[in-house]
């Protein structure tokens, strides 16, 4: 019942990043209920149903390590090739599904937004937490992988994943929020992600090495310039640290160099990417913010 | 200190008319409609626990604009609004149902929005099923259901999730009678609760029925803000006097019931002549005018309209009179006297009073209804 007592709930014109994370927390029922439908309908129906999570990516393995591996030779200068391209494809695979499908999280949920108060940002949120999900069911075929090379990361290895996942989910956070708002206003922007995603797999060391840049660069330009700006792109970082950790462990690149040298190239270190990616995400959240007030106006 | 469940302060609501929607639109196009206006200006209003609201006015006043603040829908560009408890909506059709999930799945997710645990929509999950009355239909998408289950399902979600607040736009027009019965009932039922209900309608009937205060508003500002009885009579006034096409023909027309109290309302036997006079000013000469005298009923029904010839010769005079109703028989129940003058040249109205006064027939014990009617039984057997 209400009383004098019970406490007032405002909506003003703006929210702050302090207020929005705590309404966020308070409403996190409706993250679950939303991440718990479309991870249990997306295989609704399908007679084999949740093995098609581990089979699609298996056969991208099989794929991409035959075809880049074996045919175009990249497993010839990458040892365990298709270790390498597992680790950077479920990265990418989290990157891509975040980012595009944070994109259109906003406006393909038009019904809700026009009828319903919820804070907005949890629905580019939920998708980044079905994109983290999707990352996680591949984790079971990353270690029969590990077991057939007969390689295995050292524990001290997964531990340092921490602090990189989380750099790697602010900056997911980061696009799909900001992505999410851009496309109400101009519905251009998923179109847009959607190039550039297919051109950001290759502009990614995803399937190769980042040293094969670094080497190319440095032949060319001598210049250490344009690796800069290769290496501008957080998602690269991110997957150099994975492949570091998982696929690298203290090994080496068959040209000598290990993967922590990059280090020496003066681009994005370690420690960097979480905090790098906590201040991205402070001003996503707040241009977010400064856009969500005329969402169910705009839709 | 009152108990306040809603608190609106000085909230106003700017539109901008943008329809660039790609960037090719925004590059050729933007300049030209980079336009705005204001769909609420410093509203302002609070209503406490327990009793209800209307927000009442004519078509693109701005009141449904006012519910979605309200509800959270849309933020206001200057002020805040206050509310307590948890929130019941139904804005336009349907309660903010996602197309492609099951009539289940969004009785669920419209719950956790609403603040409620899986747990307790279990609870109310079977209420809420048989209140909608579409069961069979509970697991399929909700895209493909009409716009009567649509609405339906949404009223029941709305009511049905312990609602401290209950918003609800015009949507009980939508459904059929029964459907519709079955809601008032259980809006009456969450009032009894102590429940408020803030309630956008054009329809009187409903605005007096189910509430006590009310909110008019007029181009996004509120005229009126107090008892229904009182708006609606206003509101009657606002919209019908934007019927006035041609304001250059009289001036408007005041009336008054003679005799009438303090509060304009004559209290009345259930037969006697009422009089009102009446005065208008003309600004044009050789008018022919017709003046209709019309008594409603509070749940706005028109149940006289009189017509009478008024012959106009010179300008700027004050013309005045006293219409008399000869032996007027009413039942029990409050009515509102309403005058019109017609330009019977082109039938338009030049001028209108909607609420000259109010006519109150004292309750009686065995006679309700509009005509009163002597009825006695004889021959009684058995």
């Amino acid at each position: 019942m209400i009383t004098s007592e019970t406490p007032w709930i405002v909506v003003g014109p703006k929210r702050h990043v302090g207020t929005a994370v705590r309404e966020v927390w308070e409403a996190r029922g409706v993250v679950r209920a939303l991440v718990r439908r479309e991870i249990s309908s997306r295989y609704r129906g399908s007679v084999f149903g949740f093995a098609w999570a581990v089979f699609k990516p298996l056969m991208q393995l099989v794929l991409f390590s035959v075809v880049i591996g074996k045919f175009l030779g990249a497993s010839k200068s990458i040892e365990d090739y298709s270790i390498f391209i597992f680790v950077s494809l479920m990265v990418w695979g989290f990157f891509s599904e975040c980012i595009s499908g944070g994109a259109t999280s906003i406006t393909s949920s038009a019904a809700l937004i026009t009828k319903v108060s919820f804070p907005r940002e949890i629905l580019p949120l939920s998708r980044v937490i079905i994109g983290g999900y999707n990352f996680l069911v591949q984790i079971p075929v990353l270690i029969i992988g590990f077991a057939i090379a007969g390689i295995w990361p050292p524990i001290s290895n997964v531990v340092l994943i921490i602090p990189i996942a989380f750099a790697a989910i602010l900056f997911a956070l980061s696009a799909a929020l900001i992505l999410s708002a851009i496309n109400v206003y101009a519905r251009d922007t998923q179109h847009l992600v959607e190039v550039l995603l297919m051109l950001f797999l290759y502009l990614s060391p995803i399937m190769y090495s980042w040293t094969f840049v670094w080497n190319a660069v440095q032949e060319r330009f001598g210049s250490e310039l344009f690796f800069k700006i290769y290496m501008l792109n957080p998602i690269s970082s991110i997957v150099i640290e994975f492949q570091d950790l998982l696929w690298g462990g203290d090994r080496f690149y068959s040209d000598g160099s290990i993967a922590s040298d990059l280090i020496g190239t003066g681009t994005l270190t370690y420690w960097g990417l979480p905090i790098f990616g906590l201040i991205g995400f402070y001003f996503a959240y707040r241009l977010f913010l400064r856009l969500e007030p005329n969402f169910a106006r705009e839709l | 200190m009152p108990n306040k469940i809603l608190r609106v302060e000085g909230v106003s609501q700017r539109f901008d008319y943008r329809r660039a929607r790609t960037i090719q639109d925004r590059f050729t196009r933007a300049k030209v409609e980079a336009d705005s206006f204001w769909a609420l200006e410093q509203v302002s209003f609070d209503l406490e626990a327990g009793k209800s609201l209307a927000l009442l006015g004519a078509n693109g006043s701005g009141k449904s604009t006012l519910l979605k603040v309200v509800g959270g829908i849309y933020r206001p560009t200057t002020g805040n609004v206050y509310r307590k408890g948890r929130l019941g909506a139904l804005l336009e059709l349907g309660a903010g149902f996602h197309p492609e999930l099951t009539g289940r799945e969004n009785i669920y997710l419209n719950g956790s929005i609403l603040g409620l645990s899986k747990k307790s929509i279990n609870t109310i999950f079977d209420d809420i099923v048989d209140f909608s009355g579409i069961s069979q239909f509970i697991d399929s998408p909700v895209k493909t259901y009409s716009s009567g289950m649509y609405v339906r399902l949404g009223f029941a979600v709305a009511v049905h999730v312990d609602p401290d607040l209950l918003l609800v736009d015009e949507v009980l027009a939508v459904g059929d009678e029964a459907f519709q019965n079955q809601c008032l009932k259980k809006v009456r039922v969450l009032q009894s609760e102590g429940r408020s209900i803030v309630l956008v309608t054009h329809s009187m009937d409903n605005a007096i029925a189910f509430t006590q205060e009310s909110v008019l508003l007029k181009h996004g500002q509120v005229v009126y803000a107090g008892p229904t009885e009182v708006a609606a009579g206003k509101y009657h006034q606002i919209v019908n006097e934007s019927a006035i096409t041609n304001s250059n023909t009289v001036s408007p027309i005041t009336g008054k019931i003679v005799n009438s109290d303090s509060s304009n309302t004559l209290q009345h036997k259930v037969s006697a002549d009422v009089n009102i006079d009446f005065a208008f000013n003309a600004i044009q000469e050789s008018l022919e005018l017709s003046l209709n005298v019309e008594i409603w009923t509070s749940d706005g029904y028109r149940i006289v309209n009189s017509v009478q010839k008024l012959l106009i010769h010179s300008i700027a005079q004050s013309h005045s009179g006293t219409i008399t109703l000869r032996n007027l028989v009413l039942g029990e129940g409050e009515y509102r006297l309403a005058l019109r003058l017609m330009n019977t040249s082109d039938d338009s109205l030049v001028a209108v009073n909607e609420s000259v006064g109010f006519i109150a027939i004292p309750r009686s014990a065995s006679n309700s209804g509009l005509i009163p009617v002597e009825v006695s039984i004889g021959n009684l057997e058995g």
